[in-house]
């Protein structure tokens, strides 16, 4: 049965925040809810919100089909306030009265576990509420389906493990694992001189399974420096040496495995499949975009000549020759094929491992000094560049191995496109200024053409470069530049020009 | 030619030596963010086989320097456990939760207190500071202060910006932390 639905508008508190947490959202099997509300929090203290009130919209933009994390980037997106759009279900309620932290539930819980698939129990408590009393109490239940009197630790932790796939940071692993000692102790109470103890001993049996078995590991830990590693911890004592060699061998000759979860494995090739490889030279560790989901604004031929590599380093002699490129601009990055039969082909978009990074370039007069750090980015950045004489190119590079293969494309956040005026030799050229400090030389057809470029160009580095990340802070108090992110900004285009006031008037008050 | 000769020298040594792997620890609070650095370090390699359980350690090649990055969280009796990883270990990543100005405390007592271990007494530190994709988060300066790096001497340390989820600043620090690994190798 659906309630009213009612809005609310919530100001964030002192700290910062609204003062509640949600639960569920697409994935799932609950609509996005409110879930937790701190006491003394602006939501508690508009009293307007209830936990397990159905979020329908944040800042009149639809959520239902949206998953907990962006229902949660949503709410950390709005400003000084949020409005919100809530229903009261009580169907979802119902469902979600184990979700909610009220005492009863526990006792209604208990038998709950019993019938349910375990893993299910798993995935319901563990991954959504991690870190509280009732979760606490919920694993203390789930625990209990396991009786490992008799049995010595690692296959006791074998046994565990076998139902009970491991996943997450090593806090979360170990949270987990104390309930398992704390079981185990239950079944030997004898076997170690406290739960403390065996937790210990439990994480470093873990912590040998992956030192041993885990490939990539350099130098394997022996048994002697395994023994040497766990002396007095056994509450101030040793354990006894036979027990730990023991152990020790026991866990060599027998890997403990995952259950076989399809899940877990899912999870982890996600990250490597859905990302392709290298995501450019300079930076391996970007994700490289899909030119498929970006959209186009130009394409055409030009000649194109490098001046400058990544870093502002002269490109050598022989790379500097003019070459003829089929080009095509997606969001932000400028891809350069042979020939237009190159471009159309999908496939030929995948050589982003010559990715040239033409994010957040910047103004013709580039003081590299400390000086003054200027953010030039968005709407402001073409203003910026006929005013302020002094601005800054960021981001670290590689020597990049440059342009031998059929497809080369530049990143072009943060760039800078601008008719190559001291340029006379040859005619309709424009200078790109990269921000990675690379700087290209590219010829057009006629004037006409040349404008369009060099305002296109222009146009996309503004509207969709994201706001540069603070420079670092370091020991050797030398000058760091900021980050220029390559990604496409999540900030819209009318938000934009707002955010870049502030750091516009601190730099003009600076000169 | 003696001039050539000894440079030559010199990157065979490096080549050799900088082969073996260096040891370096990931730290940081719960929820920082370590996991999915380490997985964005990771990128590309697919992962075929179900790994093995246990704790998370990834090997990273960059720069000629293979990186062993241990995740060693966890409560603090279980500090001693990761004794054997101390040794040995040649730099520190640390990382911190921009976004949460309430555990930042938390998060600054735990790194004063690894950073009194011997054995990490002189090693590099740079320290992360995380989801800055994120609005009104503590800057790299406000993390440093907030950290007591100031106040931090005998070692080479670095607060860098990230966004794990983006991938940006991670290339960044492992720059500076190679930089400073390979640059301690040579004295």
């Amino acid at each position: 049965m659906a309630g009213e639905v009612r809005s609310v508008v919530l100001k964030r508190g002192p700290e910062g925040g609204f003062g509640f947490s949600i639960l569920g959202g697409s994935g799932s099997e609950l609509p996005p809810i409110v879930y937790d509300i701190v006491a003394g929090s602006p939501a508690s203290n508009s009293g307007q919100l209830e936990a397990g009130d159905v979020i329908l919209e944040v800042n009149d933009q639809e959520v239902s089909d949206l998953t907990t994390k962006e229902v949660l980037k949503c709410l950390r997106l709005s400003e000084q306030s949020v409005s919100l759009k809530l229903r009261k279900d009580d169907a979802v309620r119902q469902r979600v009265s184990q979700y909610l932290q009220s005492p009863q539930t526990l006792e209604q819980l208990r038998p709950a576990i019993t019938q349910r698939d375990l893993a299910h129990v798993r995935e319901s408590v563990f991954s959504l509420c991690p870190h509280n009393e009732f979760s606490r109490a919920v694993a203390e239940e789930y625990v209990k389906h396991f009786d490992f009197s008799g049995c010595s630790l690692d296959v006791a932790l074998g046994q565990f493990l076998e139902r009970f796939s491991l996943t997450g940071e090593t806090q979360e692993r170990e949270r987990v694992l104390v309930h398992f000692s704390r079981r185990y102790m239950d079944g030997n109470p004898a076997a170690f001189n406290s739960v403390d103890a065996c937790h210990t001993l439990t994480c470093a049996l873990m912590l040998l399974n992956t030192d041993l078995h885990v490939q990539h590991v350099p130098r394997k830990m022996t048994c002697a420096e395994f023994v040497d590693n766990l002396s007095e911890l056994n509450d101030g004592r040793d354990f006894p040496e036979e027990t730990l060699r023991r152990l020790y061998q026991a866990i060599r000759a027998r890997p403990i495995h995952y259950a076989a979860d399809d899940e877990y494995e899912e999870m982890e090739a996600a990250p490597a499949t859905g990302l392709p490889p290298g995501g450019g030279v300079t930076n391996p560790f970007l994700a490289a975009p899909d030119p498929d989901k970006a959209t186009e604004y130009k394409r055409g031929y030009m000649m194109r000549k490098c001046c400058l590599d990544a870093g502002g380093k002269r490109t050598a002699l022989g790379r500097r020759s003019w070459q003829m490129f089929h080009c095509t601009l997606r969001d932000l990055v400028l891809y350069l094929h042979k020939d237009e039969s190159g471009s159309r082909r999908a496939a030929a978009f995948e050589h982003l491992h010559n990715a040239i990074r033409v994010h957040h370039a910047l103004a013709s007069k580039c003081v590299h000094t400390a000086a003054v750090c200027f953010r030039v980015h968005h709407a402001l950045a073409s203003k910026c560049v006929h005013t302020a004489a002094v601005c800054f190119r960021v981001h670290h590079a590689l020597a990049s191995k440059c342009v031998h293969t059929a497809a080369v494309c530049f990143r072009v956040h943060h760039a800078l496109a601008s008719k190559a005026e001291d340029y006379v030799k040859k005619q309709h050229v424009f200078k790109l200024q990269t921000a990675d400090q690379a700087e290209y030389l590219l010829q057009t057809s006629d004037a006409k053409e040349l404008q369009s470029w060099v305002d296109t160009v222009n146009f996309v580095a503004a509207s969709l470069s994201s706001p540069p990340l603070p420079g670092a802070v370091g020991s050797q108090r030398r000058f760091q530049r900021p980050l220029l992110p390559s990604g496409v900004t999540s900030r819209s285009l009318h938000y934009q020009p707002v955010q870049c006031h502030g750091p516009a008037v601190r730099t003009r008050t600076a000169l | 030619m003696g001039l050539l000769l000894s440079r030559v020298l010199e990157s065979l040594d490096g080549l050799v030596r900088t082969r073996q792997p260096v040891r370096i620890l990931l730290l940081g609070l719960d929820a920082a963010g370590k996991t999915t650095i380490l997985h964005r370090l990771k990128l590309g390699e697919v992962v075929t086989t179900i790994p093995t359980i246990g704790f998370n350690v990834e090997t990273i090649e960059y720069r000629n320097i293979s990186f062993t990055v241990w995740d060693v969280g966890g409560q603090k009796i279980l500090r001693p456990l990761w004794h054997h990883y101390f040794s040995n270990a040649k730099g520190l990543i640390y990382v911190v939760d921009s976004l949460d100005r309430e555990r930042v405390q938390e998060a600054a007592d735990e790194l004063a207190d690894m950073l009194q271990h011997d054995e990490l007494r002189h090693i590099p530190v740079v320290v992360m500071a995380n989801k800055q994709d994120m609005p009104r988060v503590m800057s790299p300066s406000e993390v440093t202060e907030r950290l007591g790096m100031g106040k931090m001497t005998g070692r080479p340390w670095h607060v860098q910006a990230t966004s794990a989820t983006q991938g940006e600043g991670l290339y960044e620090a492992l720059d500076w932390l190679s930089r400073e690994i390979s640059q301690s190798r040579q004295y």
